[in-house]
């Protein structure tokens, strides 16, 4: 009878374990509302309260059991483990992640038509004009990626752009610097920019160019606002072994600048702020970088009580954030302008006679993957 | 619903289970033909009305052979109807686009021969005639076969549900296989056909030999286990209810032979196949010709099986004459050659075989000279980096796809007779052990699967 009892018991165990498996995936909720219920495909939609109290019950299990650790994140572990170390396109190195770029399309023309359109310009205005193709941390952190890995040659692109346009518009070679760096903290582990460290590398080789008196790090103060933040690579991918980042920025300590910042919003509004500096849309933002500038707008206008009269126009992407802290110190005012967000009435408004000096300032990705000549081309008519 | 899908396995599974196990034994069939409908249904309203008349037709199609069971002309009309009917659905839906369906409906190949296969055997007096709607069409759309087979004959499924039964100890024995099919399916499958899949993206020129050869084993490996995960869950589904067939996947890539491969690929299929199309016929009774004709449109059709177009025609044709020269005319020659030399030799027929399945012509002959050594390297370095991100699932494919693991694949699921609990005390010497650290194992292969396939 006793043994029957037992035999019972290791088949009722079996049952049970079938039904373990849906308890262990309530337990995984690191976002719950949002993330966890997409898993679960086909259940019935909930309310809103039952996904309230449904948290609500998690988060008291999930205290109690103390950090355990969610499916999302074993799954990228185990992956890891047999071998993939690149996942939805993300190098998984030993604490950081790095996004791959791969290959321009053979069939896009986005690369030439930029380049084209960028010279078009400059033989429309005659303004000293500059370049800067940065690259991504996929590039100047190749030791960190997996070995025998089919890397893009991101100093080959980069270089056949500038040979291009040689003689008509100033390339700024950042790759050697940040390449020279590679050790340091200068791209985020968990977000595909660069780091305020990262930026001031920028500022330092396109200072040159642009000719100004390049300052010191020293000369800035580093204030710290986060020092545990996963960025969108994370929240892509939660790859469990990486390291969080420190969030800081930069500020001239030397001699206090005075910002009125104008963001033209793309529904049309404007926003006025009195720093390029904004730490009240932390905990909104969608990445913790976007707290320099408010994050992207069609057109950023910066006025700043320095003693210089230079006007500088940027057409740029993210890339602009990591150095604006450091090169706004030295003009008058700056435009900042986002080609792919930024419409016609925005290219009308802005006067582009006025200015001293134009930089073109792009990520390798973008400038292969977005074709903005469309727009270099209306402004050069 | 397939098997893998989250909601099959903590819904549909336990709850349906409970509810069979609930169910009285005289009841069980009836549960049974209910799950496999309320399975099946989720499908959509179309496509269970589709089954459902198919199926109902050819019950009507057997009940009138029956009526006419003594005047042959009309059975033989009847019989006509139903091959035309069956085939003609099998060949007009799963013929590409211009089908009436815009995917080929889940399980219709099963239910159409399945249903065939009944109707061939009621004509030559092998079947009774079966009364009960019911019990014919849960033997056509019996759940767990319903994805991909396995295919059964109707008087071996007659036997076991007139005494269908349902124990705890077949439930925990059936999960452990159809766990052990879910992991290959999760743990091995899915990172196969990733790697395969971007294989096929290395551009031609950058191919060694090697590299093909990897290839089109991965192609080979991708395939069975995509198959064989199926046959096994089915076949742990069908010890779950009470039913034993078996998967018909018997590790086909160590074959000796390409005819020995059609009985461990799929081999539920082969012989179905065999026996209701090219049926009675052997080289010893029609000579050579009509021999190697039949051999030849039985591995036509095991291709078409798996797809009908001109990949699965082609893979089955080169086979299929492969089939012929071994049986009708290498014969004696290849018996002279050992076993392990035999081996080696049907895989390098077999790998090939598999890119028919998945290129295009020009595709296929570029990879085919590579695969000779024409214009390309024997070595090369470009998929060393591919090959290394997927080191774990390869490996496992390997291991898993030769028996040196059979013990393992017996202590999940160990051998039992008719339904019943083995001679051998369960709790004597190290069976309690045993069953114990089956347990576990399953329990990890299924907390890891369903990990992956999240």
């Amino acid at each position: 009878m006793f043994k029957k009892w037992i035999l019972f018991l290791i088949n009722l165990v079996s049952l049970l374990l079938i039904s373990a498996i849906p308890i262990c995936l309530l337990f995984d909720s690191p976002n719950l509302a949002g993330s966890m219920l997409p898993h679960w495909k086909g259940v019935p939609t909930l309310s809103e309260k039952e996904i309230s109290d449904y948290t609500e019950a998690n988060n008291k299990i999930r205290t109690f059991l103390g950090d355990a650790p969610s499916l999302e994140q074993l799954q990228v572990k185990f992956k890891r483990f047999s071998g993939q170390q690149m996942q939805d396109n993300i190098f998984l190195a030993k604490d950081a992640m790095y996004e791959n770029i791969p290959q321009p399309d053979p069939q896009s023309n986005a690369t030439s038509n930029n380049a084209n359109g960028m010279l078009e310009f400059v033989y429309r205005y005659y303004i000293p004009t500059y370049v800067m193709i940065v690259p991504t941390a996929c590039a100047i952190k190749q030791n960190d990626v997996p070995q025998n890995a089919p890397l893009f040659n991101q100093r080959n692109y980069i270089d056949d752009i500038y040979r291009s346009i040689s003689g008509v518009i100033t390339s700024t070679d950042v790759y050697t610097t940040l390449f020279a760096s590679m050790d340091e903290y200068i791209y985020y582990r968990t977000i595909p920019e660069l780091t305020g460290l990262g930026g001031y590398y920028l500022y330092s080789v396109l200072g040159e160019k642009l000719s100004l008196r390049t300052r010191s790090l020293a000369q800035f103060e580093q204030i710290y606002l986060n020092h545990n933040c996963y960025g969108s690579l994370y929240q892509r991918l939660p790859y469990p072994d990486v390291q969080p980042d420190i969030y800081s920025y930069y500020r001239m300590s030397l001699f206090r600048r005075e910002y009125r910042m104008t963001r033209y919003e793309p529904d049309g509004y404007i926003h006025r702020y009195n720093d390029i500096i904004l730490p009240q849309i932390m905990e909104t933002s969608q990445e913790i970088t976007d707290v320099v500038l408010g994050g992207r707008a069609p057109l950023i206008t910066i006025k700043v009580d320095s003693p210089y009269k230079e006007r500088l126009l940027i057409f740029s992407d993210e890339t602009v954030k990591s150095y604006i802290p450091f090169l706004a110190a030295h003009y008058n005012e700056i435009y900042i302008v986002d080609l792919e967000l930024a419409d016609n009435d925005t290219l009308d408004k802005l006067g582009i006679k006025h200015f001293d000096q134009v930089l073109f300032s792009y990520s390798v990705d973008t400038f292969f993957q977005k074709d903005f000549s469309e727009k270099l081309m209306y402004l050069a008519k | 619903m397939r098997f893998f899908s989250l909601w099959f396995l903590f819904l549909f599974l336990p709850i349906g289970m409970l509810f069979y196990a609930l169910t009285p034994r005289r009841w069980k069939m009836l549960s049974l033909y209910l799950l496999s409908l309320l399975y099946y249904g989720q499908m959509g309203l179309f496509y269970f009305g589709f089954m459902m008349a198919s199926v109902t037709i050819d019950y009507f199609l057997s009940r009138l052979m029956q009526i006419f069971d003594d005047n042959n002309k009309y059975r033989r009309i009847v019989l006509a109807a139903g091959l035309i009917k069956n085939f003609g659905i099998g060949i007009i839906t799963g013929s590409g686009s211009n089908s009436a369906f815009n995917i080929v409906p889940m399980g219709m190949y099963v239910y159409l021969f399945s249903a065939l296969g009944y109707l061939v055997d009621v004509y030559k007096g092998d079947a009774v005639y079966e009364k009960n709607y019911i019990r014919f069409s849960l033997y056509c759309i019996m759940f767990p076969r319903i994805p991909a087979g396995p295919m059964l004959e109707y008087n071996s499924y007659l036997a076991q549900v007139k005494d269908i039964s349902f124990h705890l100890d077949q439930l925990s024995r059936g999960f452990n296989l159809f766990v052990f099919g879910f992991s290959k399916q999760a743990l091995i499958m899915e990172g196969l056909c990733e790697v395969t899949e971007a294989l096929y993206r290395v551009p031609v020129g950058e191919l060694s030999v090697i590299s093909v050869w990897i290839m089109a084993g991965c192609t080979a490996l991708s395939y069975y286990y995509a198959f064989s995960s199926y046959g096994d869950m089915a076949e742990g589904l069908g010890i779950m209810l009470g039913f034993r067939y078996s998967s018909g996947y018997d590790y086909p890539l160590i074959s000796e032979s390409v005819s020995s491969f059609w009985k461990r690929f799929n081999g539920t299929v082969t012989s179905f196949i065999r026996r209701y199309v090219t049926i009675q016929l052997s080289a010893d009774k029609n000579g050579f010709a009509t021999a190697a004709v039949h051999l030849i449109a039985s591995s036509v059709l095991v291709g078409m099986w798996y797809s009908v177009n001109l990949n699965g025609i082609l893979w089955g044709l080169v086979l299929g004459v492969i089939t012929v020269c071994e049986e009708l005319v290498f014969t004696k020659f290849l018996q002279k050659i050992p076993v392990f030399f035999r081996r080696i030799l049907t895989l390098a027929v077999l790998l090939p075989s598999f890119l028919l399945f998945t290129c295009n012509a020009p595709q296929f002959f570029q990879y085919a000279g590579i695969l000779v050594g024409i214009g390309a390297p024997l070595t090369g370095t470009v998929i060393n980096y591919t090959i290394s991100s997927y080191w774990l699932p390869l490996a496992a494919a390997v291991v898993f796809s030769v028996p040196i693991l059979r013990p393992v694949r017996r202590l999940l699921s160990p051998p039992y007779a008719n339904g019943k609990r083995e001679a051998k005390p369960l709790m004597a010497s190290s069976a309690l052990f045993l069953r114990i650290v089956s347990l576990g194992i399953t329990g990890i292969l299924l907390f890891y699967s369903v990990v992956m396939m999240l």
